[in-house]
């Protein structure tokens, strides 16, 4: 419906809308169009996101960030050891990277779930660590190792940050009247 | 195996902002700025040229100092692309000066209006970076792309393989398309195939594909917003465009020229609907997202200063973003140059309280809309890669042209201005998204940013001022009829004269925006903006980059997300890569006579 009122309106607003009545109708009539579908589409999308099938969806966001989580924390561990730099970058390149990947697989069903302010708020301390995990790697690459260890720590902090940020929501999200 | 470097540098800090990334940045930067100058004024477009400050950075730091860092590289294109991505904003509009009859140019006024836009248009993206970056995760497909350079030391022989390959293979296109430029050699690759003309297809109806496998690189890493313009390019050019015909509309009325109609239609029609659907795409987008873009100016304001020793919850916190009075202190100063330059423009007069006046809300208005475009702009190269500068830059020009009683210089320049802020606009975030990935820190780069962004329109102009004086006897050293035919100013000025002469069609641009404002409302993040940008762009380079997004899908849903990441993305990096360099060494080789 979006798509062929959206279409048609172009269609109508190339012809002499300025001057023309009947286009002007007929402008207005599949701006209506595209209206509706727009809005129908929102209102399913968040019904998608407030029904069954989206806690799957929330729920793998959820796994994912918790296996990120521990995959911090046993890079932490492994990586005490790891004295050669190269070894320590493809140690954390390996551990993390998936897990990074299936958030943000899944992360868009957070939006509709939560509201834009919450989501908003975890999508920033979840870049924060992505970026803390992303100059270790960096550093590890160019050798430089208390940079590297500092980041990969750094990263696990703001992670415990980005799941209190997510407990918060879910208690918000799961205590809210539901229709 | 790449090696890392040494790994004994234990209390070393880890180098990022350093003397050598900045001495570095600025000379690779001039020089691509004075040869984009040069390409930009001859062939009517430009390039931000980040993926060759890239290369060019690795090869002067680790190559020739044999110390530098990934995050010190991406300082060094940072800078290089800064400098290089103004020449864009200058050339579409300063020439405009030198066209016009009875127009007095002046260098110095001009450049400070065009110093003082790339000030605010780095200061003014700034706040929405978390948005953006953080928040919807925009791909900026070069901002990736220079990021996947900037770690391909480390990131495993295979990928750096593919990389070259596909250096290699749009190298190899590259100049086979261009072997005509050498002289004595009349051969060489069509740069586009018309399908169209092989169908017997009315001359109207476009099927022409233009032989660019940068463009099918960046859609294949757009992936599928590509999709979006795609289907936008097919309903402009071929659904709008026939129907038009058909139905004897506009430039299609009776005694057209089949051959001519379809560029009429494009220019006339299809082109403003678009850049209509972009503003109002745009508006919605900035409307929806208003509570975030509070949040983040919020956020700016109460970043705690790290040597106070803040925390949140047991980790020390670090300066994510430049101080905001900084920030501040950058635009209170841009927006008093752009007063200043105006008033200039205007002159006095006899009313010097009205032409102060209307200096003040030319500075302002100028300012707001150059807010509201470098938004636009950095959400359009944020999710398509594409930045319709031309498009926004003329629509400043139009609405200054009113605000100013028609004046041409002030609004010229203020629009100029405009121009370079929304390149730099567009630079700065997806020098933000490559610091992402590589782990910078976002405050470096913006402060490096704003320190020399000031330095490419000055290159810029002084190129163009040197070509203008090649001419004979001193002038007319480019413009229509000459070798550096300036395309773009030249459509300005055709803007300019409908505007003298009360021709420009509202009604087209409130129509598509009513159309871009719905679509972004549907929940698909920016969709007015992407399918506005699909009706701006010719079908030619629309269609190679479609063909990039659609094999980005198929593959995706063929072989998986990892297999694109792991061999698709290197490949279409490799696409742009070698693209970019022979666009860089062409213009180079044509600057100094070696080629025709």
């Amino acid at each position: 419906m979006m798509a062929i009122g959206a279409v048609t309106a172009l269609i109508f607003a190339a012809g002499s809308l300025a001057t023309s009545f009947l286009l002007q109708m007929f402008f207005g009539a599949a701006l209506l169009l595209l209206a509706s579908g727009a809005a129908m589409r929102r209102i399913s999308a968040k019904k998608d996101a407030l029904s069954g099938a989206a806690n799957g969806e929330v729920r793998k966001a959820h796994k994912a960030l918790e296996s990120l989580r521990d995959a911090l924390e046993k890079s932490q561990a492994d990586c005490d050891s790891i004295q050669d730099m190269w070894q320590f970058h493809r140690c954390v390149d390996e551990a993390t990277q998936q897990p990074v990947r299936d958030f943000l697989q899944h992360r868009q069903s957070l939006l509709d779930a939560c509201g834009f302010g919450p989501f908003a708020e975890l999508m920033i301390r979840f870049a924060r660590v992505e970026r803390a995990i992303n100059r270790a790697l960096s550093a590890s690459a160019d050798g430089v190792d208390n940079e590297a260890r500092t980041c990969l720590q750094q990263a696990g902090l703001r992670m415990e940050n980005c799941m209190a940020s997510w407990r918060n929501n879910e208690a918000a999200r799961l205590s809210a009247p539901r229709h | 195996m790449p090696q890392p470097l040494s790994s004994s540098n234990s209390a070393e800090p880890y180098r990022e902002v350093t003397l050598a990334a900045m001495v570095v940045g600025v000379l690779i930067g001039v020089g691509m700025t004075a040869t984009f100058t040069y390409a930009g004024m001859t062939l009517g477009f430009s390039t931000s040229g980040s993926t060759v400050a890239a290369i060019l950075g690795w090869g002067v730091l680790r190559g020739l100092l044999r110390r530098g860092t990934i995050v010190e590289n991406n300082i060094v294109q940072t800078i290089a692309s800064s400098l290089n991505t103004t020449a864009g904003g200058v050339v579409f509009t300063v020439p405009v000066l030198f066209l016009l009859p009875g127009v007095e140019f002046n260098f110095w006024q001009v450049a400070a209006a065009c110093v003082a836009g790339a000030i605010l248009g780095v200061g003014f993206v700034i706040p929405i970076r978390k948005q953006m970056i953080d928040i919807e995760r925009l791909l900026f497909p070069s901002g990736t792309a220079v990021a996947t350079i900037l770690r391909s030391p480390t990131e495993g022989i295979a990928k750096a393989r593919l990389m070259l390959f596909g250096a290699l293979v749009s190298t190899t296109v590259f100049i086979l398309k261009n072997l005509d430029k050498f002289p004595g050699v009349d051969f060489s690759l069509p740069k586009t195939l018309d399908f169209g003309s092989w169908l017997h297809l009315p001359p109207y109806i476009v099927l022409t594909v233009s032989l660019s496998l940068f463009a099918v690189g960046i859609g294949f890493i757009a992936g599928r917003n590509g999709l979006f313009v795609l289907a936008g390019g097919v309903v402009s050019y071929w659904i709008i465009t026939p129907l038009v015909v058909f139905l004897g509309w506009g430039p299609a009325a009776a005694g057209f020229d089949p051959a001519a109609v379809g560029v009429a239609i494009h220019s006339g029609v299809t082109r403003p609907l678009g850049i209509g659907m972009l503003l109002g795409g745009a508006l919605m987008g900035i409307v929806l997202t208003l509570p975030a873009i509070k949040a983040a100016l919020s956020s700016l304001k109460s970043t705690p200063d790290p040597t106070a020793g803040g925390k949140e919850k047991g980790e020390p916190i670090e300066r994510e973003e430049m101080p905001i009075g900084m920030l501040y202190a950058s635009v209170v100063f841009a927006l008093v140059v752009l007063f200043t330059t105006t008033l200039m423009g205007l002159g006095l007069g006899d009313d010097p309280v009205a032409a102060i006046m209307r200096s003040l809300v030319v500075a302002i208005i100028g300012s707001l809309w150059l807010w509201f475009s470098g938004i636009i702009i950095a959400q359009a190269t944020g999710m398509t890669d594409w930045t319709p500068l031309s498009g926004l830059a003329l629509l400043a020009v139009v609405v200054l042209l009113y605000l100013t009683g028609k004046s041409v210089v002030p609004a010229v320049m203020v629009g100029a201005a405009v121009s370079v802020a929304c390149s730099l606009s567009a630079d700065m975030m997806q020098d933000l998204k490559t610091g992402h990935l590589v782990g910078s820190r976002p405050a470096s780069q913006q402060i490096v940013q704003l320190a020399f962004c000031g330095l490419g329109p000055l290159v810029a102009m002084s190129v163009m001022m040197l070509i203008w004086k090649t001419g004979p006897e001193g002038s007319h050293g480019f413009g229509p009829g000459t070798e550096i035919a300036v395309p773009q100013a030249d459509a300005l000025r055709a803007v300019i004269e409908q505007v003298r002469t009360g021709q420009m069609d509202w009604v087209r641009y409130g129509s598509g925006a009513l159309v871009g404002g719905l679509l972004s409302l549907s929940g698909l993040p920016g969709l007015g903006v992407i399918v506005g940008i699909s009706m701006y762009l010719g079908l030619s380079i629309i269609l190679p980059y479609g063909i990039g997004a659609v094999a980005r899908e198929v593959f995706q849903r063929a072989k998986g997300i990892q297999w694109c990441e792991a061999k698709g993305i290197p490949l279409a990096v490799g696409l742009i890569v070698g693209d970019g360099l022979m666009t860089l060494l062409f213009a180079l080789l044509t600057v100094m006579g070696v080629l025709n």
